[in-house]
């Protein structure tokens, strides 16, 4: 096994959960990690500028940063700017696609379109994040509206919490949608990780 | 109920719209068109009025998608009972072509095409929107049933992109390419993936897409507002 040098795993609040998760399973102690705050997510506008700002403020701090972000909406201008920055991100459109892994998602989505994904962390933020960050607390009636072509809710799951299983499923019955649960893990994240530096993967 | 029809009524009905004030829109068409306004005149002083700056406010970041979905289906709305009427009378809108849209098979999200189609109608545009998880058959029958001009493809989702080439290269193998302009949208939906493909232009919005199309065929707003 080849020790990775200093490095900086830059996430999302979104699955900071599951990604300290792998470094502290994997004992990666050489990789860091900082996140921008989940809520970027409703502004994907923002994140190519947010994750140059983290970049640009570390980069005499490690040997190496990584971006651990999918595209998240931002039109290839996420890429665009990491290209500049010399910095490579996990291939993906968004967490979720790694989060389920590459081929259960597509397999998740050809089956049902209609598919709402939640992580652990945003089944215990649904209603600030969710809800009253789309300001549907001001307008609950566009919850059905904004929902209406969505079929159910499908909970990746980190672990299988009791707690957090029912608080996904709470949110699933506010959208009126059907609840499902695959336990992921930490998805994709550990072995884009450990391909990177060669690293070994604790079972 | 008979109201004055002046500056200050078309400026309520944008209000409406941009409000998402469904039942204010609807009534204060009513009462317009009882008081003697022409359709023409109320949608365009009024509800694309709204809608685009319902457009550039989401945009900016202003306002969030409850509102932008509330406008929209409030354009729809008050839209739907000033066509009726301006069919009805025998006039025309004036139209810059006509554009089908849809979402690609695959993706069910209807929001933001939703809103660019209200944004094309109300700037001139004759739309039909063909809904959400549309097939290529599908768009291709719709383009050849409504004698289209512009095919509109959006999608937020990753997956289904390149089902977006695939519509693109339909349309070359059975000759109708050269009569029908390509504009695509949505989130992933990047420059050089358009390209790639083989689309005309990219929408990044729906302020974006009328600019794009109005490039596309041909139409000078400028010039039509110098000469009246």
């Amino acid at each position: 096994m080849k020790t990775p040098k200093s490095t900086l795993l830059i996430g999302c609040g979104a699955v900071a959960h599951e990604i300290v998760s792998m470094i502290e399973h994997n004992g990666w102690d050489n990789l860091k990690i900082q996140c921008l705050p989940a809520k970027i997510h409703n502004t994907p506008q923002k994140i190519p500028e947010a994750i140059r700002q983290k970049i640009r403020a570390n980069r005499d701090r490690f040997d190496e940063i990584l971006v651990l972000f999918g595209d998240c909406g931002t039109a290839g201008i996420l890429d665009k700017v990491l290209k500049e920055e010399g910095v490579e991100r996990i291939p993906g459109a968004h967490c979720y696609e790694v989060l389920a892994g590459y081929g259960n998602f597509a397999e998740m989505m050809e089956k049902e379109p209609g598919s709402y994904f939640l992580t652990g962390f945003l089944a215990r933020n649904f209603d600030r994040l969710v809800i009253k960050g789309n300001r549907l607390d001001k307008y609950p009636q566009m919850i059905a509206r904004i929902f209406e072509n969505y079929t159910r809710v499908v909970y990746l799951a980190h672990t299988d919490d009791p707690e957090t299983k029912k608080l996904a499923e709470a949110a699933a019955k506010t959208l009126g949608l059907n609840f499902e649960m695959r336990l992921v893990g930490s998805g994709a994240f550990p072995d884009f990780v450990a391909a990177k530096w060669n690293l070994d993967i604790n079972p | 109920m008979a109201i004055k029809i002046d500056e200050a009524y078309f400026e309520a009905l944008a209000d409406s719209v941009i409000d998402g004030e469904d039942e204010d829109c609807v009534q204060l068409v009513n009462d317009g068109l009882e008081s003697g306004v022409d359709p023409l005149e109320a949608v365009e002083k009024g509800l694309a009025k709204g809608i685009n700056q319902v457009g550039v406010d989401f945009g900016a970041g202003v306002i969030f998608l409850p509102e932008l979905a509330m406008a929209a289906d409030t354009m729809k709305k008050g839209a739907a009972i000033l066509d009726e009427k301006i069919r009805e009378s025998g006039a025309e809108r004036m139209s810059h072509g006509t554009i089908v849209i849809g979402t690609i098979k695959g993706d069910i999200h209807d929001i933001g095409k939703s809103v660019v189609a209200a944004v094309l109608q109300a700037n001139g545009y004759n739309v039909v929107d063909i809904g959400i998880d549309v097939s290529i058959d599908t768009f291709i029958q719709a383009l050849e049933d409504n004698n289209a001009d512009v095919l509109g493809m959006s999608t937020l989702l990753t997956l289904p992109l390149m089902t977006m080439g695939e519509v693109i290269e339909r349309l070359k193998e059975i000759g109708m390419r050269d009569k029908i302009k390509v504009i695509v949208g949505g989130c992933p939906v990047t420059q050089e993936f358009a390209d790639e493909i083989g689309a005309d232009a990219v929408g990044f919005d729906a302020q974006d897409a009328v600019v794009k199309l109005d490039g596309l065929m041909g139409v000078n707003r400028q010039a039509a507002i110098a000469t009246g």
